[in-house]
Formats: C-alpha cells, sequence, structure tokens
C-alpha cells in the first residue's frame, strides 16, 4: 500500500473516532446534565478524561470489530476507508436530527457494504452478522427497558416517602459515579476499534506485523481523538436522550444509568457485544414507562428505533457508494486520495457557511 | 439462521446478571439515600438509638455500592 494511502486510512480512522465520541457523548452525560446532576462543561469535560483513561487501560480488543462479520483475508485498505466513510456520514446524519445511534454497527454496515461492492457476499460472514449485530440490536434495548423499570419500581417503593430534597440530591450524587462508569467503559471500547483499524492497515502497508503490539503512538492518538470528540459533545443528541424522550428526574435518571451499566458490564463481562447507546436509550425509556407509560414520548422512542434499524443497511450503502468510486478512479491510491479531498471539501464548506451564519458545529440550534 | 446463531446459554447469563446487578445496585444506593435521610431524621429529634441503626444500614448499604463500583471496574479492566 502506498504510504500515503496509510496516512488517508489513519487520517480516516481519527476522524470515525472523533465523530464516535462526538456523537456517544450523550451516552453518559444527557442523563446527568438533563437533572442537573453536573453542570454541561463538567460533565462532558469529566466524560472525555475518562474516555481518555479508558482507550490505556485495555488493548485486548483492539483490531476484533469486524472480526467473524467479514472475512479479514480478503480485506484491503480501500475496503476499510469506504467503510469508515460509510460510518461517519451515519454518524453525521443521525447527529444533525438528534437520533442516538450505534457507531459500532455504523462502522461494520460501512465495512460491510465495501465488502459486498468489492469482494462480493463470499466476504460477509452472515451469521457472525446475525449474531454480533442484529441479535444484540434486538435484546440491548429491551433488556435495559425491564431492567431500568424495575428499578425505577424499587427506588420509589424505598424513597417515595421521603422529602425530596435529600432524595434527589443523592440521586444526583449517584449519577455522577454512574456517568463516570460509562464514560470509562466507552473508553475502554470504542477508542480500541480505531486503534484495531489503525493497526491492521499498518500491517497491511508492512510498517508491523501481526504479534507485534499496538504502537503508543495509535493508542495516544486514538484516546485523544474519541476524547476530544466526546468534549466537543453532539448537544444535538445530548437534548434528545436528555429530555426529549422522557423529562427526567435525579432518580430515574440513576435508575437508567446503573440500569444501563449493568447490562453492558455483564454483556461484557460473558463477551455478548451490546451497543451502549442501544443500553442507555432503552434504559431511559425504561426508567419513564416504570413511573408512567404515558411518560415516554412513544414518538421520538419511533424515530429512534428506525435510525437503528436503517443504521446498519444506510452506512452500507453509503460505503458501496464509496467503494464503486475508488473502484471506478481505476486505482487503490488516486480512488482514497480523491474521494477524502472530496469530503474534506464538502465537510469544510458546510463548517464555514455554518460559522459564518453565527453558530457552532455542535449548537443544538 | 437468527436462533442457530444464538449461544443461549450465554444470554441467559448476561440477562439474569444484568437484572440482578441493576436492581441489586438501584436497591442499595437507594437504602443509602433513606438509612442517611432517616437517621438525620432521628438525630434531630433526638432517639439516638434509631440515629445509630441507620447510620449503620446506611454505611453497610455504601460499602455494598462501592463494591459494585470496583466489581465493575475490575471487569472493565479484564476484557
Amino acid at each position: 500500500m502506498d504510504d500515503l494511502v496509510l496516512w488517508i486510512v489513519v487520517a480516516t480512522a481519527l476522524a470515525f473516532d472523533f465523530t464516535n465520541g462526538f456523537h456517544d457523548t450523550a451516552n453518559a452525560v444527557a442523563t446527568s446534565i438533563s437533572t442537573r446532576a453536573m453542570a454541561p462543561k463538567l460533565a462532558v469535560g469529566l466524560a472525555a478524561s475518562l474516555n481518555f483513561v479508558g482507550a490505556f487501560l485495555s488493548l485486548a480488543v483492539a483490531a476484533t470489530i469486524a472480526t467473524g462479520i467479514v472475512e479479514p483475508d480478503m480485506i484491503t485498505p480501500p475496503i476499510v476507508f469506504a467503510g469508515l466513510v460509510g460510518a461517519i456520514a451515519w454518524n453525521l446524519a443521525t447527529w444533525y436530527f438528534g437520533l442516538p445511534a450505534s457507531s459500532s454497527h455504523a462502522l461494520i454496515g460501512g465495512v460491510v457494504g465495501s465488502a459486498l461492492v468489492a469482494v462480493g457476499p463470499e466476504a460477509v460472514i452472515f451469521s457472525g452478522l446475525v449474531e454480533k449485530v442484529i441479535v444484540p440490536a434486538l435484546i440491548a434495548p429491551v433488556l435495559a427497558f425491564v431492567v431500568a423499570g424495575l428499578a425505577i419500581l424499587i427506588i420509589h417503593r424505598i424513597v417515595g416517602r421521603q422529602h425530596p430534597g435529600p432524595v434527589m440530591r443523592g440521586f444526583r450524587l449517584g449519577q455522577i459515579v454512574s456517568g463516570s462508569l460509562f464514560s470509562l467503559s466507552h473508553g475502554t471500547n470504542d477508542a480500541q476499534k480505531t486503534m484495531g483499524i489503525i493497526f491492521l492497515a499498518l500491517v497491511a502497508n508492512g510498517n508491523l506485523s501481526q504479534t507485534d503490539d499496538v504502537p503508543t503512538w495509535v493508542v495516544v492518538s486514538a484516546a485523544t481523538a474519541i476524547a476530544l470528540g466526546t468534549y466537543v459533545g453532539g448537544w444535538r443528541i445530548i437534548r434528545t436522550m436528555g429530555s426529549r424522550i422522557i423529562k427526567m428526574d435525579p432518580a430515574q435518571g440513576f435508575a437508567a444509568q446503573s440500569a444501563g451499566a449493568a447490562v453492558i458490564m455483564s454483556a461484557s463481562h460473558a463477551g455478548f457485544p451490546l451497543s451502549t447507546t442501544h443500553v442507555i436509550s432503552g434504559a431511559i425509556m425504561g426508567a419513564g414507562a416504570g413511573k408512567r407509560v404515558s411518560a415516554v414520548r412513544w414518538g421520538v422512542a419511533g424515530n429512534i428505533a428506525v435510525a437503528w434499524v436503517l443504521t446498519l443497511p444506510a452506512s452500507a450503502a453509503v460505503g458501496a457508494f464509496t467503494y464503486a468510486v475508488v473502484a471506478l478512479l481505476g486505482s487503490e491510491t488516486l480512488g482514497p486520495i480523491v474521494v477524502s479531498a472530496v469530503l474534506v471539501a464538502a465537510l469544510s464548506v458546510a463548517l464555514a457557511r455554518r460559522l459564518l451564519a453565527g453558530r457552532t458545529l455542535t449548537a443544538e440550534g | 439462521m437468527m436462533l442457530a446463531a444464538l449461544h443461549w446459554s450465554t444470554l441467559g447469563q448476561v440477562v439474569g446478571v444484568s437484572i440482578l446487578a441493576g436492581i441489586g445496585a438501584s436497591t442499595v444506593f437507594s437504602l443509602v439515600i433513606l438509612a442517611s435521610a432517616r437517621a438525620t431524621e432521628h438525630r434531630r429529634t433526638g432517639n439516638g438509638v434509631a440515629a445509630l441503626g441507620f447510620g449503620v444500614l446506611g454505611t453497610l448499604a455504601f460499602l455494598v455500592f462501592a463494591a459494585g463500583i470496583v466489581l465493575s471496574v475490575h471487569v472493565l479492566l479484564q476484557k
């Protein structure tokens, strides 16, 4: 692989990592901000720091993102590049509409789409796709919904007759702990995906062998990209998760976060891959429905569910289209260069227009 | 195909542990809040024995909650 293409793949992977952090900030901080357990800047700052630390705590899962879903021997850097573009596009689209969706599923969808166009169906392990993406996507929100619903019922049973002041203060403190656990968990999981992709590109380029350790600069750059993305914060999604699904009190926020953390940790321990986004969204709905079913804005919940259903096919379609354009340009070097240049130019124009209109990239309006 | 791809025992384990851990964490943290509020009330009304009892309950519940956090971080680091 040409060195220039290698660095394009590395830069695209870091851009994906940034959108991953930026898109998933809401998972850890939306409930804490909504219930005023933490000030918004403090919440995103703490989440960013813990994501950064989490990225250094575990390197064991690096390079496993698409394992068992695509045939690794058939995957080339342009396929990975096109898959990353598909994932970034879906992350930006769902952010624009304020919809929480899984960045991992978007990345898998992007890579599957580009692999289908580049190699054909034989590059995709469909049973792995069912086992690692579709079944967990069905189970995660339902399980989190049930656990959070039961948790809020028990909380109300225990503290329901107490004065609201001390109870609310107590649950706000609890939310700081549960939100921090979420951020740490996110850092140990999601930054690893980017490290794995960069590592694979370095191996494909002959800079490293499969048995080498992940280089320190890869760990530091992936940790920094996800932490920066988290700090910038996808405020549209934070608003959806924090106040548009249910109007949350601190007890509900704590129930949602502790139930979500319990589901994520138990799944992680059992090696069962669940999306943090699906889990916390289901838990927020469960914490609302446990108090009163009509407290959940089911229209908003429905829109989120539609985004989840569309994640895989939509990111696959963008990944496939991107690979087709790369292939049309006729070489493994020119394609990624032209496509990345066009995308950087398009994003720069969009950002400049937004800034000229007096809005920041992630402002709610 | 979908049912064949599922590891039912793993799934059962995830469901069971999630329910136990989620409900357990909420219960013990609620007990911390309840015990702390009741201990303060009893202290104000001069009922020292009840205040001590709720203080002990709150401390125990807090220790269990803290142990759960330590266990969670341990699980994170074991990946």
